[in-house]
Parts: C-alpha cells; structure tokens; sequence
C-alpha cells in the first residue's frame, strides 16, 4: 500500500489491523485505534507486568492449595462424602464419560495452570530482560489458554452445587472452598495486569 | 491459519452446534438417586427444579448461563458470520464480539455443576450422581460454540467479502 507517509509511521491495531498513524504521546495520553477503539500505544506499558509476575507466581502456589484441600462435603443420613477438584474428574472417567472428564480437567486444572506457568515465563523474561527461548510460542499459548482459564465459573458452580445439595442433604464448606475462591481472584487478576500488547512489542523489537 | 480456513472452521463449528443444541437441551445431563427415588434431569429440568424449590435468584443465573447463553452465542456468530465481507453493522459486530469472548465460557457452569455432584454424590444407595449422554451433547455444544468465537478473529470482521475486494 503507496502512504504518503513511511511504512515505519503506521501502528497496526492488533484487534482490526486497521492502519493507524504514531505519533509521541504526551505523558496521561493513549493512542487508540481510529476503527475500533483498542488501546495501541501508551506511555505507561509494561507498568503492570511485575504485579502479573507476583500475580502468577501466587496463582501457582495457591492452585497446589486448591486442588488438595476438599471444597465441600456432603451428608445424608449419618453418611458424608466429601470432595476435591479431581474427585469429580475422577467421578465422571470411572462413569465412563472420558471425554467429560479430560474436559472438566482441561478447564479447571490443566489450562489455568499452564496459563499461570506461561505468563510466569514471559513476565520473568521482561522483569529479568532475558532473551529466553520460545517467547513468541508462549504469548501464543496463553492468549489462547485465556479463554479456557474457567476456575472462576467453577467457583461459581460450588456455590450453586451447595445451593442445590441442601435440598437434599446436609452441606458444609471446606478449606479448599476459600483456597478456589482466592484462586479465581488470583487468576483474573492475572488476567487483567498481563500486558500482552507490551510483551509482543518486546518480542519483535528484541527479534526473539 | 488462514482467513479463508478459520471463517469455513467457524461457520461448521456454528452449524454443528445448532445440530447439537437440540439434543443437548431434550437428553437428561445427570440422574439424581436419593435413596431409592431416581430423577433424570435435563438442562432445563435442573433450572426448574431449582425454581420449583424457591430458590428464584441460583434459577436464574444457571437459567441463563445454561439455558439462554448458548443459544444466544450460536444466533450472535450466525448473524456475525451471515454479514461476513459487507460493510452492515461492522462496530455492532466487533462489540458482540468482544461480549461475546468475556460471557462465552459461563455456559459451562452446568458441566462443573455436573462434575461437583458426581464427587459428592457416591454414596451408595442413600445418593449417587450419575452423568447421561445429554451431557456430552452439552459439553460438544459449548465447545463448538466456545472454539466458533475463538476462531473467528475481529479483524476478519473488516475484511471485504473476495467480489468487492475485487
């Protein structure tokens, strides 16, 4: 495309593609994307990626917490079961519903502990300036693991599993409860501090 | 992957989910024994249930996370995919989009509900939870619908249809 203005001018949004003119912002300035609005540049960027670092780090120490304390138990004439993130899992393999199960595992252990472990290395990299190996591939696998990160709609599926077990029974929260509970917050936090947009201009300005 | 590919992947993964959701919807998802009295439940019959028993507020979030949440992704990425190359609604389209990607996994709420009954309910004949084909019908549904939006990418949503690029 012929501009009368050279290429190295134009940003590209990372949402549209749409083609937008740089220019230095003055300090509180944004420049957003004249189609869709998407923040493209910012004077502050990478600001929040050392809080996404801290942020991961006790998302990876509160998942252990997570997934081996029981979350709830359940009574019903004397007799009580209670239950572990896996024991649902678990559950539905030995029901013979495998694909329900590596489902269930995908979304509540695997994805939000690979997400956690992906955005611990890229943020790492740019706190410590490494050139570690495979950066591109790991901001790839964690945009895509983002929407797969379901521990906090799992949260929210305890407290309607409880709401709807005490019509039968008798319900008590656990100690792993609370654990899912700070680790959903932990996680959408991450969600929310990890500067992506930041990560990607370092991998292409370092030609990692 | 190329534009081309991800819009035929999104456009199947839509028109399979509208195949799956009425079985999804009609096969039960768990069966509930509490001593000795067996109760199939569909997605549904898990919301009325739930209202049945007064409990009006839990009713309406799993009513529409489950019931009203898929069925509203399919008919958005339809609408979205039918307008694919035309310059109607381009900004209404990014916007969906963008709420489409935020809500879209709460619709799994039903299959954690399923997996967190399977684990408390294993007590013999007093209670067990056990998971019915609706379930995998239901979980391949979400996928789809799930995958459909991840596929689709905002930028394909300004792209002109190959005779008008023309």
């Amino acid at each position: 495309m012929n501009h009368p203005i050279p290429s190295d001018l134009w940003l590209i949004c990372p949402r549209c593609h749409a083609e937008c003119l740089d220019r230095n912002l003055a300090k509180n300035e944004y420049l957003r994307c004249t189609r869709c609005g998407e923040e493209i540049k910012t004077p502050f960027v990478g600001r929040t990626i050392p809080a996404a670092w801290a942020l991961s780090t006790t998302g990876l120490i509160l998942m252990v917490l997570a997934n081996i304390y029981p979350i709830l138990s359940f009574s019903i004439a004397g007799n009580s079961q209670e239950n572990l993130i896996v024991t649902g899992i678990v559950g539905l393999w030995f029901q013979g519903y495998g694909l329900l199960s590596v489902l269930v595992f995908f979304c509540v252990i695997a994805a939000p502990a690979l997400y956690l472990v992906t955005v611990w290395y890229a943020c790492a990299a740019w706190c410590l300036n490494r050139r570690w190996r495979g950066l591109p591939t790991i901001l790839n696998v964690a945009a895509f693991l983002e929407s797969w990160n379901l521990v906090p709609v799992f949260t929210v599926a305890c407290v309607v599993a409880t709401v709807k077990l005490r019509t039968l029974g008798s319900v008590r929260w656990e100690i792993g409860a609370f654990w899912v509970v700070v680790y959903a917050l932990c996680i959408l936090l991450t969600i929310q501090f990890f500067d992506q947009k930041k990560l990607i201009l370092y991998v292409e300005e370092e030609q990692l | 992957m190329s534009a081309r590919l991800r819009l035929q992947l999104a456009r199947a993964l839509v028109v399979t989910g509208f195949i799956l959701y009425l079985p999804a919807n009609l096969v039960p998802v768990m069966t509930i024994t509490i001593t000795g009295a067996v109760e199939p439940l569909t997605v549904m019959g898990g919301v009325r249930e739930l209202y049945n028993t007064g409990l009006v507020p839990v009713a309406g979030i799993v009513f529409l996370a489950s019931g009203v949440l898929p069925l509203v992704k399919l008919l958005v990425m339809a609408w979205m995919l039918t307008l694919h190359g035309s310059d109607r609604s381009r900004r209404s389209r990014m916007a969906m989009h963008s709420f489409l990607l935020k809500i879209g996994t709460w619709a799994m709420i039903d299959i954690f509900l399923l997996s967190i009954l399977t684990a408390v309910g294993q007590l013999g004949i007093l209670a067990s939870v056990r998971a019915e084909p609706g379930a995998l019908f239901y979980s391949a549904l979400l996928v789809c619908s799930i995958l459909a939006v991840d596929i689709y990418k905002p930028y394909m949503i300004w792209q002109d249809s190959p005779k008008k690029a023309q």
